[in-house]
């Protein structure tokens, strides 16, 4: 078992935030990714989520659909491997669907303007990060799909101690800066799970 | 540090740069290959030993290297505590404006320096619970000798404007004799806040809650506050002195505490959280008004880390107002003329008609007394309006927001005991786990952990 005798909590949240063309939002996050360092300190741990959370945080607005989870104990792990492992399994799928160049109709489409964006993390239990967590995701049942919620639960992100923090990442579908999702490729593709956000 | 895994504990384990995604997943290795936690209870077993309460370090440490070093988030005040004002930084504190004497012309603040804390008590018992003497402290501190030998008295700034809009919060409670129901709370830049509170203190009794330590790095000033309070200290020992009581209090704040923090590597985070009486405390004291005053028109609603403090007080059926240090003007060129050069007096409005509209704007009070000053309109004649140059401060009300403060409670109501959000007012230390002792502190400009220790002795 990763981790040894540690236990662990996920976090999770993703967000399908509507984007236009003119909008940075996906330039942003894509730099901040693609310039993120293989090996990074505690310091620029932060730094780097600092600089993602403020970008994604503009863009409250434009969330459209979300879904997040708090999971502790004995799955948590298991947990931050399925979110990963699908998240990154389903690259093989859609090169496959979208063959090698970007689709033209979809370039163009107004209706292809959705991005789904991820973050997850896996800490120690019983640490202030743990707690930082808990404390932020303790919302009544009515706030849970708000945009107000999710703006609050990524802002929450630099506020953890990196050192408790077993394992991150992040990840922004499609990847290519002229392509984007449809509602009916969201509501069909894979991602019903996600929930209308008021 | 030449340990790169322990400067740089993440690893990145997936990089996808596709049409189709774009993502990126990290894993920090030393925790995921098994920590002990048997060592990392050592640590902390070690650190309760040397250092006292781990409640005090906030945080957990990580075990990044094999060897005997763990590094640790810690609480930046109980680091300075530990290990001394400036821990490691040796850098000069800096002072754009400062004076060789105080407000009475005198070098005798340089008595004064380890007795600070002493000296700015509230004068009433019943406030000293909510005094929070910690950066006066820091002058009387065994380990701050090089502290003492930094500091210089702060003056205000030309024309002592803030000194002039805290005598006419004074006039302005004076003509309504002092009303002890109704507090007063400076949310000012620390010097501004110390220069005002100066003005009142003759009728107004100060409570100072200055939550933190100076450091060369830090990113709260607070040194100047500090020189402020030096520069005062007789204003603020003769009023008290001379002050009737009950005098209602004055809490003053530097609103800086929540200033912007932006890197680790060139700033201590040396921020705090406001703490303040709870609504209960303050019903306990008499007191049903509470006028908030920031700095300008454009701060109409209070700092974060108040906001669950006013709703709570409004809760409670305390009425929280506003008013900015702005509203308090002089007035206009023809007027100031006949004052012959003499400070000018500043008054709600920026006139002496205006001044007494205060209270029927805020409709806490009736004046008795007029003002003084050329032939004032006689606030019954005057309709319940504010005058036209002043904020709306007086139709605030506390409405809850979400904000990091929120709900963060280390007890079960607001105020004293309110806790910090995590990575809020914290620095990353190394420390070995046997003995707990500290071996470097990540501060400077040099990216890495630099020795520990201050120039203090």
């Amino acid at each position: 078992m990763i981790g040894g005798m540690v236990a662990q909590t996920f976090f999770g949240i993703q967000v399908a935030v509507k984007n236009f063309v003119s909008d940075p939002l996906r330039q942003k996050l894509h730099e901040l990714i693609a310039g993120s360092g293989d090996q990074q300190s505690l310091t620029e741990k932060r730094t780097f989520w600092k600089r993602v959370t403020a970008v994604l945080n503009e863009a409250v607005p434009a969330f459209e659909l979300g879904y997040w989870d708090l999971i502790t104990g004995d799955h948590a792990e298991e947990e931050f491997e399925s979110w990963s492992s699908e998240i990154e399994g389903s690259l093989a799928t859609e090169k496959e669907e979208l063959g090698e160049a970007p689709d033209e109709i979809s370039r163009i489409s107004a209706e292809k303007r959705y991005i789904v964006v991820t973050l997850i993390f896996l800490v120690e239990a019983d640490t202030n990060s743990d707690r930082t967590l808990s404390e932020r995701c303790d919302v009544p049942e009515s706030e849970y799909w708000t945009r107000l919620t999710f703006g609050r639960l990524i802002a929450t992100v630099p506020l953890l101690n990196f050192a408790n923090v077993v394992a991150d990442a992040v990840y922004m579908a499609p990847g290519s800066e002229e392509d984007g999702f449809s509602l009916e490729d969201i509501h069909g593709g894979g991602y019903e799970y996600l929930k209308m956000l008021l | 540090m030449t340990d790169v895994m322990a400067d740089r504990p993440f690893s990145r384990k997936a990089f996808l740069d596709e049409q189709a995604l774009i993502g990126a997943r990290w894993w920090q290795e030393s925790l995921r290959l098994a920590p002990d936690p048997v060592g990392r209870r050592h640590a902390l077993k070690a650190l309760l030993l040397v250092g006292g309460s781990a409640a005090a370090f906030g945080l957990i440490a990580t075990l990044s290297r094999s060897d005997d070093h763990v590094d640790i988030s810690m609480d930046a005040l109980a680091l300075q505590r530990r290990e001394g004002w400036n821990v490691g930084q040796q850098a000069a504190l800096r002072f754009p404006l400062s004076s060789e004497v105080d407000a009475a012309g005198s070098k005798a603040w340089a008595d004064g320096l380890t007795t600070l804390a002493a000296d700015m008590a509230p004068q009433q018992p019943a406030l000293a619970p909510f005094y929070v003497p910690t950066l006066f402290q820091s002058l009387g501190a065994p380990s701050s000798a090089s502290l003492r030998a930094a500091m210089r008295p702060v003056p205000p700034v030309a024309g002592n404007a803030d000194g002039l809009r805290g005598e006419a919060i004074l006039s302005l409670f004076k003509a309504v004799e002092m009303p002890t129901d109704t507090a007063v709370i400076l949310d000012l830049y620390g010097p501004s806040s110390v220069a005002v509170a100066a003005g009142m203190a003759a009728g107004f009794d100060p409570v100072f809650t200055f939550d933190n330590w100076p450091h060369p790095l830090g990113v709260v000033p607070s040194h100047l506050t500090l020189g402020a309070v030096l520069y005062q200290r007789p204003l603020f020992l003769k009023a008290r002195a001379e002050r009737r009581a009950p005098a209602p209090p004055v809490f003053v704040l530097d609103r800086r505490r929540l200033a912007h923090y932006t890197d680790e590597d060139s700033q201590f985070d040396n921020r705090y959280v406001a703490k303040l009486p709870t609504a209960g405390n303050l019903r306990s004291l008499g007191v049903r008004h509470v006028l908030y005053v920031p700095p300008t028109g454009s701060d109409l609603r209070e700092l974060d880390d108040l906001n669950d403090d006013f709703v709570a007080f409004a809760d409670a059926g305390l009425d929280v107002k506003i008013m900015p240090l702005t509203d308090l003007d002089r007035p206009s060129t023809g007027a100031t003329a006949a004052t012959g050069g003499a400070p000018a007096t500043h008054y709600y409005g920026g006139s002496p008609h205006t001044h007494l509209l205060f209270w029927s704007t805020y409709g806490w009070h009736a004046p008795r007394a007029l003002p003084q000053g050329p032939a004032p309109v006689r606030p019954a004649l005057i309709p319940v309006r504010p005058p036209a140059n002043v904020s709306s401060g007086a139709m605030y009300r506390p409405a809850p927001r979400a904000t990091i403060f929120s709900a963060r409670r280390t007890g079960g109501g607001p105020g004293i005991g309110k806790q910090k959000p995590s990575g809020f007012g914290v620095v990353s230390v190394r420390t070995s786990k046997s003995t707990g002792r500290i071996s470097g502190v990540r501060t400077g400009r040099t990216g890495s952990f630099g020795r520990a220790g201050s120039s203090g002795g």
